[in-house]
Formats: C-alpha cells, structure tokens, sequence
C-alpha cells in the first residue's frame, strides 16, 4: 500500500514537471532548425532519443491540455505516446498542439525514411512513435560523419525560418496580379508594383508626376464543393492611371496629361489534370473592367480573358537556375489572351474616331528571376504582350522590363527602373520611356 | 511500408521532380524558399495525392484550398505532418481517384 502511494507520488512528480516545463516552453515557440547541429542531439555517433525528444518539444511545445495521464518519466516517453495515440490528442488538445504533433511526425518521417540520409541514417525505417517507444539500441539513427571525425550536418542545420505573411487587401501595378496572395513569396516579388514618382527634369524644364496602381480585396469563397486541387479567387478592385508632364516657358518637351480610373472584378478559376502522375495546372482569367479616361471623357466596358498553364518546374513555375546553391531562381512566363472592348462614351471629337470597339487575340511571354541571395535583393521581369487586331484596328505589342531593388527582405517597397515601349494592352495607347521610382506592393 | 513512410516518401520524390532536392533540407519554406505559388503548390499536392493514391499499399490524401495556402508557409518538415494527418489508409466517403 505504502509503496503504491510512492509510486502514484513519483508519477504524479514527474507528470507535474514535465507538464510544467511543457507549458513554460508553450509560452513561447523557438525558432529552431530540424534537424539541429548533430551536437545536440548526438551521442557517440548516434541519435540520442532522450535528446532528440528535448529538441523537438523546445521547437514545438505542448501546452498542458496535451499531457496525457498515465505514467512516464521522460519527455521521450510523453512524445512516444502523444504519438501513438494521436486520436486521444485530437479530442483533447488544443489546436497548436495538433498542428505540433503533426509537424514532429511529419519531420520525424522525413529523417526515418531516409530523406537525410547523408547525415542522419536511419537503420531501418520505422513508425516515429515505435523509434520513440523502443529500446535504447532499437533502430538507431546513425550521425554521420566525415573521414576526419567531422559531423556532416544536414542542410540547413542553421536555417531560421521567416515569419508567415498573407493579406486579402492588395495593391499591385497590374490588375491581372491581383489573384497573387503575397504568401507566395516569389510570385508577389514577380508582380508589377504601384508606382508613385515625381520628376523634376531641369535640362528639359518639365515636371512629371506619375500614379499607377490597382488596389484590390480577395473575397473568401466558402469551400465549393470542387474536385482536390481545384479553386476559385474573386477580387473586386478600383485602379488608378494619372501621368502629367508640365513645362516651364522655352521648353521643348510638349506638356501631357493621362487620367484613367477602373473598377472591375477579377474572377480567377484554377483546374489541375492528371497524366500519369504529371500534373498540368489550367488557370482561367475572366476580368470585366469599367475605364473612365478623364482627359478625352470616353468610357470603355471590357472583358479580358486569359489562360495559363502550369507545369511545375517548366512553365509559370520558378526553378532554380542553379541547384542545390541559394543563388537564383527563374519562372518562364507564358499566357493567352483575348481582350474585348466597347466603348460606351467615345469621348472628344479628337479622339471620337480612333476609340473603336475592338476584338484582339494574342499571348504574353516572358521571364522573370528573382535572387534567391538575401544579400542580393534583386529581381527582374521582362514580358512581352503581342496582341493581333480581330476587329478595331489597333494590334497591341508591349514590351515591360523591370529591375527592382528591395528594401525590406519581403520586398513590399523598393526601387525601380522600368523600361515600357509599344502599345499598351488596357489603353491602346502608344508608350516609350524609362522610369525609375519608388514602388510598392502589399 | 507504414502510412508516415509512404508520405515522407512522396513529398521527397515530388521536391525531387521540381529540382529543389538535393541538397534534401528540411527547413525550407516551401512558398519563400522553394518558390512555391498557390498554383504550383496545387500541382505539388495534387501530384503527392495521386503518388500516394497508386502506391502500394494505397494511401488516401485530402486536402482544400486552405490547406494548399497554409502549405506555402510551411518547411518541408512541418508540411510532411501536416500531409500526414489528411491521409487515411482508408478511403475517405467522398473519395475521387485521382
């Protein structure tokens, strides 16, 4: 009886210390790698389990609500049965804890099978809460090391992950990149910028004052009761266009002025096809858009349409322009278009005649790289939009390149230089300039 | 081969086919590292579902939209559980293969 109540005390002890140390680490998540420098977690050449166990509850902490009651004396003992049996935690769990269980699992699986063979080598690959659960010398993981004695560690043992960034409100240069959420790193740094900018040129005696930007919110759609890997994006937006150019007396440069507002809806759907295991993306842009151009009064209703096909790692898909080195990546850019417009006001009786309603059919291509050196915070992107004329008259070629520099490592502001020549899709207008500004995305 | 395994497994083999592994790194998050958008991580997942769908044994993997968003902030690591925890060795009611 007596040695009962001990043994409930000593259980109890170390159910309380552990939930306590637990629950201090719950109050503040390390922004560790996995799997650490082999130092950490290695003894004799070999994974030590109780180690390993430390780590990952210091990189994911439980909170208390996840402490099972029973008897164990280690946090390896605690993690092997939080893991076994994961349907207990699901009812009892906090969120945070699941999503930390799910993540040790899914780490632990990758190292188990084999994926870091070349530092972490498991003997023989096994369920992660049976490695936990069983003896010391039971499937051990082997450190590796070098000829010389010399851990080879895994590849990125140093790596601190960046913080999570995503925004249903955005601000882009394009209205046709407003479906880019910018928790897609690469391709928000691919994206148009909105522009602002002001020139005061003293040789030329002119000023110009530049505004280009679309500004958009992604509506949640409630989940469609679509096929896995198929989605649709809605983004109502309103956009600006305003480039004034005013001279001093004696100047040679004529004076300008370009004044459009829109509003419109971006629909975007996104249906992926399976060929054997080669997946073909199919993404579809249908874009109505209302323009008012405030200098010559016209109004024109359009409707774009557009498609882009995705294969992974060989077009609209980033790979890496050298594997295996963090040095750049580049994307193929390749879509096709067909753009409508009516006009409903033809405006001034300057420009009545050439605002014609029009059909125009064509394709974008082009490329984009982006650096993948944080020391390095550079990329360029240079498309070209040819256009043909069904009907209406104007064909539309324009070409954009545009080298950004960026001042904060999520690159929403930066500097630009941009080089435009050709007709422009939403205007029709003609363009040729340099620019450099200050530019920025959300 | 266990369900865990088999996960570990394809989502190795798809970093493989899109040329991000080697080297084989754990941490890296699959949107600002590996330059995954919400298009290509799609084809990422659509692609682990049907490599999985068609292994041997057969693994059953769901996922939605927000899945495939909070997957872009994922390491590899962390998306390896997460992948884990919609798979069943059953098939789930409203299962379509892929």
């Amino acid at each position: 009886m007596t040695s009962r109540k001990v043994s409930r005390v000593h259980s109890t002890t170390a159910l309380g210390a552990i939930a306590l140390a637990t629950l201090v680490g719950a109050a503040g998540a390390e922004n560790l790698p996995f799997p650490p420098p082999q130092a950490q977690i290695c003894t004799s050449n070999v994974v030590d389990r109780d180690k390993l166990a430390d780590y990952l509850l210091r990189k994911y902490p439980l909170s208390v609500l996840a402490i099972p009651p029973g008897n164990f004396s280690s946090r390896r003992q605690l993690l092997a049965i939080l893991l076994k049996a994961r349907d207990t935690c699901t009812k009892k769990c906090g969120p945070s804890d699941q999503q930390y269980l799910d993540a040790i699992r899914g780490n632990m699986d990758q190292v188990l099978a084999g994926s870091l063979r070349t530092s972490f080598d498991p003997n023989d690959p096994v369920d992660v809460a049976e490695y936990f659960d069983g003896a010391t010398d039971a499937h051990p993981i082997t450190c590796v090391v070098s000829k010389e004695g010399v851990p080879i560690e895994a590849p990125g043992a140093l790596f601190v992950p960046p913080p999570k960034t995503s925004s249903n409100f955005r601000i882009r240069g394009n209205p046709n990149q407003l479906n880019v959420d910018r928790a897609s790193q690469q391709e928000f740094a691919a994206t148009d910028k909105a522009t602002l900018s002001f020139v005061d040129n003293h040789i030329a005696e002119s000023k110009t004052t530049k505004i280009l930007g679309d500004i958009g919110y992604a509506v949640p759609i409630p989940p469609l009761d679509l096929a896995v890997g198929n989605r649709l994006d809605v983004v109502p937006y309103l956009g600006i266009n305003r480039n004034e150019v005013t001279v001093s007396q004696g100047s040679t440069t004529k004076p300008s002025k370009t004044s459009t507002g829109d509003v419109g809806v971006l629909a975007s759907a996104y249906v992926t096809t399976v060929n054997d295991g080669s997946i073909l993306g199919h993404q579809f842009n249908v874009r109505p858009d209302f323009l008012a151009d405030f200098v010559n009064n016209s109004r024109l209703l359009t409707l774009n349409l557009e498609y882009i096909p995705v294969r992974n790692s060989v077009i609209n898909s980033f790979r890496p322009m050298n594997p295996g080195q963090d040095f750049a990546s580049i994307k193929v850019i390749f879509s096709l278009k067909d753009d409508n417009g009516v006009y409903t006001n033809r405006g001034n009786e300057s420009v009545a005649n050439s605002h014609r309603d029009y059909v125009r059919l064509g394709a974008q291509v082009g490329f984009a790289i982006v650096s993948d050196d944080v020391r390095v915070p550079l990329d360029f992107s240079t498309t070209y939009t040819g256009l043909g004329s069904v009907s209406g008259g104007t064909h539309i070629n324009y070409l954009q390149s545009s080298l950004n520099y960026s001042f904060d490592p999520n690159k929403y502001i930066g500097l630009a230089i941009t080089y435009s020549h050709g007709n422009r899709e939403d205007t029709g207008k003609k363009e040729n300039q340099w620019q450099i500004g200050l530019t920025g995305r959300y | 081969m266990t369900q865990s395994i088999a996960v570990a497994g394809a989502i190795a083999n798809q970093l493989n086919n899109d040329n991000w592994w080697p080297p084989n790194d754990l941490n890296k998050i699959m949107g600002k590292a590996y330059h995954y958008d919400i298009n290509t991580i799609t084809n990422f997942l659509v692609a682990v579902r049907w490599h999985l769908a068609y292994g041997n044994p057969r693994y059953y993997f769901q996922f939605d939209t927000a899945f495939a968003n909070a997957a872009l902030g994922q390491s590899v690591g962390d998306l390896t559980g997460s992948v884990d925890a919609k798979t069943s060795s059953d098939p789930p009611p409203n299962w379509i293969n892929p």
